[in-house]
């Protein structure tokens, strides 16, 4: 498990090196440094905070629903505020019921010696592996950009200035 | 399709997960800065109360904070004067949680790799 966290950590030179190799521009190491503290520092907070948020707030429709201001007029969406906090109510049981289960199950078993390894190698396993496809979807992207602003690529659809 | 119900399974277990993660790293924060700097006062650290307590003080903060954001989030919006200081102050508190368990990581694989020994925490 220590050689997983040491690569998933070192895995992070690929997208840099591809980087630094394809656009010459060496000012995103300075940038990644000083961004991991944050990186690290806010991650609980977009994870957790902002996802109870968003769940929480998920019948607010002040804001981008136009024609569906439910309730208060007495038209035909009257109610609607009404159902959809009904909804809300039940999404956010379910996942506050769910946390404190699976929470429950992973402390319990964690007590011991064993089952701690194992839930810990599966929670490992499961970051380094999204980390690891979503670095070579990043990668992918990255050449076929760059392939599409050279003009390697003969499908791109860069404007071509024609002299006069 | 598999990566992305994977990534929403994650992020929606992410509050039970964290606290697991925050609990391995109070364990190893108290057996190795706790117990170190209090081993003068405290001498039999096995049955003490005070150590056993710390982690599980944690777990309850860590639980509590979670619980009241779900509770302001319910009757307050983000435009609310109380809501915003309080959204900071456990963003910060748990922040610092992050860092703790970043640090315990970054501590016991370089124990791991320096004396060639697997941890008897983490197993790192």
């Amino acid at each position: 498990m220590r050689w997983i966290l040491i690569g998933s950590t070192l895995i992070y030179i690929i997208p840099i090196m591809l980087y630094l190799a394809l656009f010459q521009k060496s000012n995103i190491l300075w940038e990644i440094v000083m961004g991991a503290f944050s990186f690290i520092f806010y991650g609980p907070t977009y994870l957790n905070i902002l996802n109870i948020y968003s769940l929480c707030r998920i019948d607010d429709i002040s804001w981008g629903t136009k024609g569906l201001e439910a309730g208060s007029g007495g038209g035909k969406n009257a109610g609607l505020k009404d159902s959809w906090r009904l909804i809300k109510f039940s999404h956010v049981a379910k996942y506050v019921i769910w946390n404190i289960i699976l929470a429950v199950v992973l402390l319990s078993f964690g007590s011991s010696y064993t089952p701690r390894f194992f839930i810990t190698i599966v929670m490992v396993v499961m970051m380094a592996g999204t980390l690891a496809l979503k670095i070579v979807i990043g990668c992918i992207y990255m050449v076929i950009y760059k392939m599409g602003t050279c003009g390697w690529c003969k499908d791109t659809k860069t404007p071509k200035i024609v002299p006069a | 399709m598999f990566y992305l119900t994977l990534l929403n399974s994650l992020s929606y277990f992410a509050p039970a997960l964290f606290l697991f993660t925050v609990h391995i790293a109070m364990s190893a924060f108290r057996d190795d800065v706790l117990i170190h700097f209090l081993g003068s006062l405290i001498t039999d650290p096995n049955n003490s109360q005070f150590y056993n307590a710390f982690i599980y003080t944690m777990d309850f903060i860590y639980v509590m904070l979670i619980m009241s954001i779900v509770f302001f989030s319910l009757h307050l919006t983000n435009s609310n004067k109380k809501f915003q200081p309080y959204i900071y102050l456990v963003s910060t508190c748990f922040g610092l949680f992050a860092i703790c368990v970043f640090l315990v990581l970054a501590v016991d694989v370089i124990r791991g790799l320096a004396d060639n020994s697997a941890c008897n925490l983490f197993l790192i």
